[in-house]
């Protein structure tokens, strides 16, 4: 009768939150959806696995449309409400954007904010231009590099002005059909040097 | 009562059947994902007017919005007790070509009205069954009542 999109089926949600906890545990590692043909960019599969109609979702870069709002059911507040941030990291954050970080009792209370960016590679080689990154911390075994397409700067500046562990927030990058976890926990050094 | 009050009533069969013609003869897209579960049935009581839950009910809900070829739109819910999701969208589509006076919406009332005519059919079944288990209170142990 209807046809919905398999981002929106229980069984495609379940494959993609493995995934995700797979990249989350290991930052810099990127889960790849591609495969599964979900009818929908990485942003909304994030948002789709994670988020019920219990979750406060807020929209800071218009990236949804009105009918992924209604698909996702979720509550739709403002930034400094949201547990689940969702925005385009192409652009620069507005202005001293207010988000929840949790407190040192209740970190779990930071917001996970998802940014829509043009590319992402493991080895700074795939991607032409953009910007090189290297992170270390849990999950990471020394160091590992990271390339990102369309991400503005003053998002990361942002991540290291909140984040303050065990309170933070923690960003998911996501582009069309891929996104890459970066918690509290890692720490992310710009290399200039090394500008794609 | 409602067009999905009706539609509940009617053949489960008969508006699955309904709802894929539609579907094929408009475009349908869900606004929320179909789901089945239990919801907590609200209630009041009637002394102190104290908000209470009664118990769980299954409860299937969907919303869509269909489009006919000259790109008219109409939006359609329905939640109904049951536990099938699909029951829920297939009244859903149902109600909104209804709503939106789209080609088959005079099936959809067809189909309601056997929906009603099902509820009359309950009624006067219960209306007798009533009748013919009546207790007169008023008349209980008037004829053995132990004498001193």
């Amino acid at each position: 009768m209807i046809t919905l999109a398999p981002v929106w089926t229980e069984s495609s949600q379940q494959v993609i939150y493995r995934r995700l906890i797979a990249a989350l545990s290991r930052p810099g590692t990127i889960a790849d959806f591609h495969d599964l043909n979900l009818g929908a960019t990485a942003s909304i599969a994030v948002l789709a696995s994670l988020c019920d109609d219990s979750s406060m979702v807020a929209d800071i870069g218009q990236v949804l449309t009105e009918r992924d709002r209604g698909l996702l059911n979720a509550q739709f507040v403002s930034a400094d409400h949201a547990a689940f941030v969702v925005g385009d990291g192409r652009n620069a954050p507005f202005q001293n954007p207010t988000l929840r970080v949790g407190t040192e009792s209740d970190p779990e209370g930071g917001a996970t904010v998802i940014l829509y960016i043009a590319a992402i590679s493991p080895d700074d080689h795939a991607i032409t231009e953009g910007d090189s990154y290297r992170l270390s911390g849990p999950g990471i075994a020394g160091t590992r590099s990271l390339g990102i397409k369309g991400l503005d700067p003053a998002w990361i500046t942002l991540r290291q002005r909140l984040c303050d562990y065990p309170r933070g927030i923690d960003l998911i990058l996501a582009t069309e059909h891929q996104c890459v976890c970066l918690p509290r926990t890692t720490s992310i050094t710009s290399q200039p040097s090394r500008k794609l | 009562m409602t067009l999905c009050a009706d539609l509940i009533l009617a053949d489960p069969q008969a508006v699955a059947a309904l709802a894929e013609r539609l579907s094929a003869l408009h475009r349908v897209e869900a606004t929320s994902v179909p789901r089945a579960g239990l919801a907590l049935l609200a209630h009041r009581d009637a002394v102190a007017g104290q908000p209470f839950h009664l118990g769980e009910i299954p409860l299937a809900t969907a919303s869509v919005i269909v489009t006919n070829h000259d790109g008219h739109q109409a939006a359609g819910g329905a939640a109904v007790i049951d536990d099938r999701n699909d029951r829920a969208t297939a009244i859903a589509i149902c109600d909104a070509v209804q709503r939106g006076n789209l080609e088959g919406s005079a099936e959809v009332i067809a189909l309601a009205q056997s929906g009603v005519a099902e509820r009359q059919r309950r009624e006067a079944e219960r209306r007798d069954v009533r009748e013919r288990t009546r207790v007169n209170f008023a008349e209980l142990g008037q004829d053995d009542e132990v004498k001193p």
